[in-house]
């Protein structure tokens, strides 16, 4: 199957009806993405990126709807615990990253993944692994005496089969975005059996993402899709187990090309520098993810704050020696003024070092998922 | 994965392989044609040239004639150690736990048509009205219990008489006259199952082990500081891993066990794929010691040699609370004939028994043991220790030289004593079968 042989999508201007809902194209320079928003949300900060701004372009759209949608099964009070709940981890957090804002910040977001359905005809052969059980043993000796116990293990025995193929697929999952795996790992994946046929009312205010990988792209994607579902066919066809080393020759042909949305929603705050961090949750499961920035600046505020604690606490201990000459117990104070001096200057590294430490082990960790 | 978009509508099978039952509408699956087992029906040796019965023949290394000469070399392939080895999968384990069985005993000579019935165990038989040589082995519950492979006699039957002759010359402990007077009968070629084992043994012991130390102390007695040997004990454990290849197990209730690992070692790399024409004119046994029974002794033996190995893998000889857990993994058997000649022969009105390796030669067997050479040959080695010691006992009065000739006699007690239960012990197992 050929490439130009796949559906072409079309490039759509501005507001038009789309999908059977009122939403218009707009992008992202910073990030290169494209979505279908309301007019109301240009403007806005890109629910994907969270640098740049959503502005009004055209964008290359299919003209036909998604075929299917996962709806959102998490609701505005769910999302705020799960806010909740990640941002209390972080000590000393910038004062934007907080639930409330996070929260008056979030956007739904449909993201987007190719679904084909194709016709499949051609040659296949492959290695099928038969489970089968052997007897093996265990010999304990102890006491002078030796046990045997009996022990079950089941092996694998491959055989080659090969053969012939005519099979319709439907629904083959082909990534639609770039960032696919990515999107997938940072929100901990989605059951797609509770897909629901797309309507424009279940879109409601969301905001939806358009495949950035076109149909041409795509293909390749989608082409290793099938022939995974053909190889699990096969292996169920040969009465087998496990199946290795599939190849097929086949051809492709009454390829249909629709959309499967996956519900999100994103959020982003502010560091110290300004810097916007996105924020992802998955609509479904309630998996977020994003990166958890700490406060430098309030790390050097509670640092000195405590630098000052200890100084005062030094210059009475130093005061209590001067004075102990005539009242002799003041020397003991001091000594004790003089320690929490120590111990505190010394503590006033904490909050200076852990802003720092823990900033780096975010960065570190691509995903950080809660 | 390969992917290709290429059409492919004149798809045909490969050769070899054939249309199997598939589960899924719309997919077609071929797998590889099953070998069909190259024995069904019984073979039978008749001459193509003169009629005359055929056996194989160890010299021309064939199926041969003795009437018209003709011969016709074996059709097999050598394979060696690398003869297929099989797991123990639960179905082999059903169907060897049935053994052979006493069903189907009954076998039509494919020549005259005569009814025979098949020794108990045997897997060839010489028809008594025609004298064809027929054999048979398909009474085995699966293909894989019949015999896949052999090594095939080596040894002319000629020369097995020579071989047990000086073999029963051997010896200064038997009676001078064993090997002029024994009467030996008719060695029988016969091919013996036997069961050989492969396993990787993985042993975690742990056991409380010994380190000698030396300490000085200090001893009120003799007022002096003196060394002496301690033992600490600490607990330690390890991990060692065996590797088992063709512990050989015989199939066989039927002729004596010790006689036959006297006749150890077989060469395994001349193991040939099992062809009828071996056996033709020659006799052949199954197994009667069945798969489960021959793998419980090979287990037995094979955790023996993993225990030792642990033992080997302690730094020290002051061992005690060992204990160890052996893990059996790729664990295969395979079940081969191998080649051995038996006969029996009288002296002094007892019958004994003499095997050949019919592979390499060796010979072994009971023997005869002429008792008063063993008792005289004992009271020698145990008269120098009794002669000292006794001279040395009135000797103990004048003090030091006496005190050493009593030690040095009992040394040589000591080791007179060893030598002689060592001579006995060789002198019973000579005679044992």
């Amino acid at each position: 199957m050929a490439a130009t042989n796949l559906p072409k999508t079309k490039i759509i201007g501005a507001v038009e009806s789309a999908w059977g809902g009122s939403l218009q194209p707009a992008g992202c320079i910073q990030c290169g993405q494209a979505f279908l928003v309301e007019s109301s949300r240009i403007g806005q900060v890109c629910p994907n990126c969270a640098q740049g701004q959503l502005e009004s372009q055209p964008a290359q759209l299919r003209s036909e709807p998604p075929e299917l949608v996962i709806p959102f099964a998490k609701k505005r009070p769910d999302v705020q615990a799960t806010l909740a709940n990640f941002v209390k981890e972080v000590w000393l957090r910038p004062d934007d990253l907080n639930a409330e804002r996070l929260l008056e910040r979030i956007v739904p977001v449909y993201w987007p993944m190719w679904l084909v359905d194709s016709d499949v005809s051609g040659s296949w052969k492959a290695e099928i692994g038969f489970d089968y059980q052997v007897k093996s043993s265990q010999e304990s000796y102890a006491g002078g005496g030796w046990h045997s116990k009996e022990v079950i293990e089941t092996r694998i025995r491959w055989e080659p089969r090969l053969g012939k193929l005519s099979r319709q697929y439907n629904n083959i999952s082909a990534p639609a975005l770039s960032n696919h795996k990515q999107l997938l790992e940072q929100t901990g994946g989605y059951r797609s059996g509770q897909a629901e046929p797309y309507s424009a009312e279940e879109i409601g205010h969301a905001v939806l993402h358009l495949p950035d990988l076109q149909p041409e792209s795509a293909w390749p994607l989608a082409q290793t899709s099938l022939q995974r579902a053909s190889a699990e066919e096969c292996r169920q066809a040969a009465a087998g187990q496990h199946v290795r080393n599939f190849a097929m020759q086949a051809e492709y042909s009454a390829l249909n090309w629709t959309q499967l949305l996956h519900p999100l929603f994103t959020s982003y705050y502010s560091d110290d520098q300004g810097h916007r961090h996105p924020i992802y949750i998955n609509g479904q499961n309630g998996t977020i993810s994003g990166v958890r920035m700490a406060s430098q600046r309030k790390g050097w505020i509670w640092a000195g704050i405590l630098i000052a604690i200890a100084v005062i606490f030094l210059l009475l201990g130093v005061l209590g020696f001067v004075l102990s000459p005539m009242l002799p117990a003041l020397s003991v104070i001091a000594i004790l003024f003089e320690i929490l001096a120590f111990v505190i200057g010394v503590s006033s590294l904490i909050p200076a070092i852990y802003p720092w430490q823990w900033n780096r082990r975010q960065k570190e960790r691509k995903i950080v998922r809660a | 994965m390969t992917l290709s978009t290429s059409t492919n509508q004149d798809w045909q099978p490969p050769t070899g392989y054939a249309q199997i039952a598939s589960a899924l509408e719309g997919i077609e699956v071929f797998a590889p044609q099953p070998e069909v087992p190259e024995v069904e029906a019984p073979s039978v040796y008749k001459c193509p040239q003169c009629g005359a019965t055929t056996r194989y023949n160890v010299a021309a290394g064939g199926v041969a004639c003795e009437h018209c000469g003709y011969t016709a070399p074996v059709q097999t392939e050598q394979v060696g150690r690398r003869a297929d080895e099989f797991e123990f999968t639960i179905e082999t384990w059903k169907q060897a736990e049935q053994g052979w069985g006493v069903a189907r005993r009954e076998m039509h000579c494919e020549s005259c048509g005569a009814s025979l019935t098949l020794p108990e165990g045997a897997l060839t038989i010489t028809c008594p009205f025609c004298a064809s040589n027929e054999v048979n082995v398909r009474e085995a519950p699966s293909d894989v219990l019949r015999p896949r492979f052999l090594i095939p006699f080596k040894i002319l039957p000629e020369a097995t008489r020579s071989r047990a002759k000086e073999w029963l010359g051997k010896g200064w402990f038997h009676p001078s006259e064993l090997g002029a007077s024994a009467v030996i009968e008719r060695f029988t070629g016969i091919y013996l199952p036997f069961w050989t084992f492969d396993a990787r043994i993985t042993a975690d012991w742990r056991a409380e082990v010994g380190h000698e130390r030396q300490e000085s102390y200090y001893d009120a007695g003799s007022k002096s500081w003196k060394t002496r040997t301690v033992i600490d004990w600490r607990w330690e454990n390890g991990r060692v891993a065996v590797k088992i290849d063709d512990l050989m197990v015989t199939g066989s209730s039927r002729l004596s066990r010790l006689i036959m690992e006297r006749l150890y070692p077989f060469n395994l790399g001349e193991l040939d794929k099992y062809t009828p024409d071996y056996l033709a004119g020659w006799q052949a046994q199954a197994y009667d010691v069945t798969l489960p029974d021959a793998w419980e002794d090979a287990k037995d033996q094979m955790r023996e040699k993993g225990k030792d190995a642990c033992y080997e893998d302690i730094s020290s000889s002051h061992v005690r609370n060992f204990s160890m857990t052996a893990d059996f993994g790729d664990e295969t058997w395979r079940y081969i004939l191998l080649p051995v000649y038996v006969a029996a022969y009288k002296f002094e009105d007892k019958v004994y028994q003499v095997m050949v390796n019919g592979q390499t030669g060796v010979v072994a067997g009971q023997k005869p043991v002429a008792w008063w050479k063993i008792w005289l040959a004992i009271a020698a080695l145990l008269s120098p220790g009794l002669f000292v010691g006794l001279l040395g006992l009135p000797a103990l009065l004048l003090g030091g030289a006496g005190v050493f000739l009593f030690l040095l006699g009992f040394v040589l007690l000591v080791i007179g004593g060893a030598i002689s239960i060592a001579l006995y012990r060789k002198a019973i197992e000579s005679e044992a079968a």
